[in-house]
């Protein structure tokens, strides 16, 4: 086994479960994420000469699946840019948090990738804002304001209170995203 | 600082994140406000409980062993560069059967690639098909019979360059009509006309040679064909110092001009009789 091979195979070793974890939370589906992690790390083994530096190979790596994604969805003519409606609805109340998994990810899926992206990264709690905004291409204060619309999203689809009344308030290229899977209608907690 | 700007900037607060927005001030107006405690309190434990259940992805138990085997099995050159595509070649023999199983997204990436082909070469059909048409297309006339007799009368023969072809390609035919042995030399081009002109001498026995040209252009390129059908019936007229008839013969026109006056042409007109 040559040196690149041997690196690529300990690339696979340490990051293939958070590269799975991101792709199945930026896909929504299990198998799409199984094969975007293959393909990631297939193009790694292509474009191995372009990595100039192996620290940032982690980045690299998402950066290749995010871009196999993107390709994908282009594709398919599901790529949206879409405005968040800025949220200032009232303070999540705690007692109510009783989303499950299929839910967060039904409303992260209504979400454009644009804002899903560094949703999840920060979330992993892997990545830098510097990271996340080499990995997206943009500058980290667009990151970071991305990532406060996100969360206000989110915590506005949530969270008890706004659930009922919140769809009606978004954006119809939010929710019917062509950028997104279809999203399903939150259950009423 | 306010409750809105305090919360949205403890938000995106991360330790050890040296780009992370700085939260003194944040952290103070918090300490002061009941209101903010608790949104900011509440807030943590949303992060904290979407950041859980975005971590709990359960990840397929077998899913790095096909990884490697994957990649072992793969051969780097066949990764399309272009498109970053999977291509690789999988030995099917080697490697566990679901990793043998199609890819989705490449080959999803694959039908688009072949997708974008064809339409990039339909495309590129139809804009060469138009501009196809548009070289082939007949000009529409811009010329009149008047316009092309004057150029040709004005341009010194010696000036002329041989002619070759018309630029549509119409076939440079003698008239039927005419008498064409005084033609007996090659057809000239005058100047930039889509025209070819035959300068002739021929002796006359009732008088001084008979001088003239013959001008051919192909009937698309004039505004006014004539409508006569041939030299006899031709109308005629004047042109500075000759006496010309015109007439269409299929797809060329003849313009005949003589020296000499009338007389001159007639009997021009009597030869080819």
């Amino acid at each position: 086994m040559d040196s690149s091979a041997s690196k690529l195979a300990d690339l696979v070793e340490r990051y293939y479960a958070l590269l799975y974890r991101y792709a199945c939370r930026l896909t929504g589906c299990e198998a799409d994420a199984e094969d975007l992690t293959q393909h990631a790390f297939l193009t790694a083994q292509a474009k191995w000469h372009q990595l100039q530096d192996e620290s940032k190979a982690k980045s690299w790596l998402f950066t290749i699946a995010r871009n196999a994604y993107l390709k994908e969805l282009r594709g398919t003519c599901r790529i949206v840019t879409a405005e968040l409606d800025e949220f200032s609805g009232p303070a999540p109340d705690s007692g109510r948090f009783d989303f499950d998994s299929e839910q967060l990810q039904t409303v992260l899926n209504s979400l454009p990738e644009e804002f899903r992206t560094p949703l999840i990264l920060f979330y992993f709690e892997e990545f830098s804002y510097r990271d996340i905004a080499e990995q997206m291409d943009v500058p980290v204060g667009t990151v970071m304001s991305r990532l406060a619309r996100a969360k206000a999203y989110l915590r506005q689809r949530l969270t008890a209170p706004a659930a009922a009344t919140i769809a009606h308030r978004l954006p119809a290229a939010t929710l019917s995203g062509a950028g997104s899977r279809a999203a399903a209608p939150m259950r009423a907690p | 600082m306010n409750c809105q700007t305090a919360r949205q900037t403890l938000e995106l607060v991360r330790p050890h994140d040296a780009d992370a927005p700085a939260s003194d001030e944040a952290e103070r107006h918090v300490h002061d406000c009941l209101d903010c405690q608790t949104a900011v309190r509440t807030q943590r434990e949303l992060d904290e409980k979407i950041g859980g259940i975005f971590r709990d992805v359960t990840v397929p138990a077998d899913l790095k062993e096909r990884l490697l085997a994957g990649i072992a099995s793969a051969q780097p050159a066949a990764i399309d560069e272009s498109s970053g595509s999977q291509v690789c070649v999988v030995a099917e023999d080697r490697v566990p059967a679901r990793i043998v199983a199609p890819v989705r997204v490449s080959r999803r990436l694959w039908l688009n690639k072949y997708v974008l082909r064809i339409s990039a070469g339909v495309a590129a059909s139809l804009v060469g098909g138009f501009c196809l048409w548009l070289a082939v297309r007949p000009a529409p006339p811009t010329l009149t019979l008047d316009e092309v007799t004057t150029q040709v009368l004005d341009t010194a023969p010696t000036a002329m360059p041989r002619f070759t072809s018309f630029r549509r390609g119409t076939e440079l035919k003698l008239p039927a009509t005419m008498d064409v042995s005084p033609l007996g030399g090659a057809a000239l081009q005058a100047g930039d006309l889509d025209a070819a002109v035959y300068v002739f001498k021929m002796s006359n026995r009732a008088g001084p040679p008979i001088e003239g040209r013959l001008i051919v252009i192909p009937a698309a390129a004039l505004i006014d064909p004539p409508t006569a059908v041939s030299f006899l019936a031709g109308p005629t007229s004047y042109k500075a110092t000759y006496c010309t008839t015109a007439w269409t013969e299929g797809k060329l026109v003849y313009i005949c001009c003589t020296t000499g006056g009338e007389t001159v042409l007639q009997r021009l007109k009597r030869l080819s009789v």
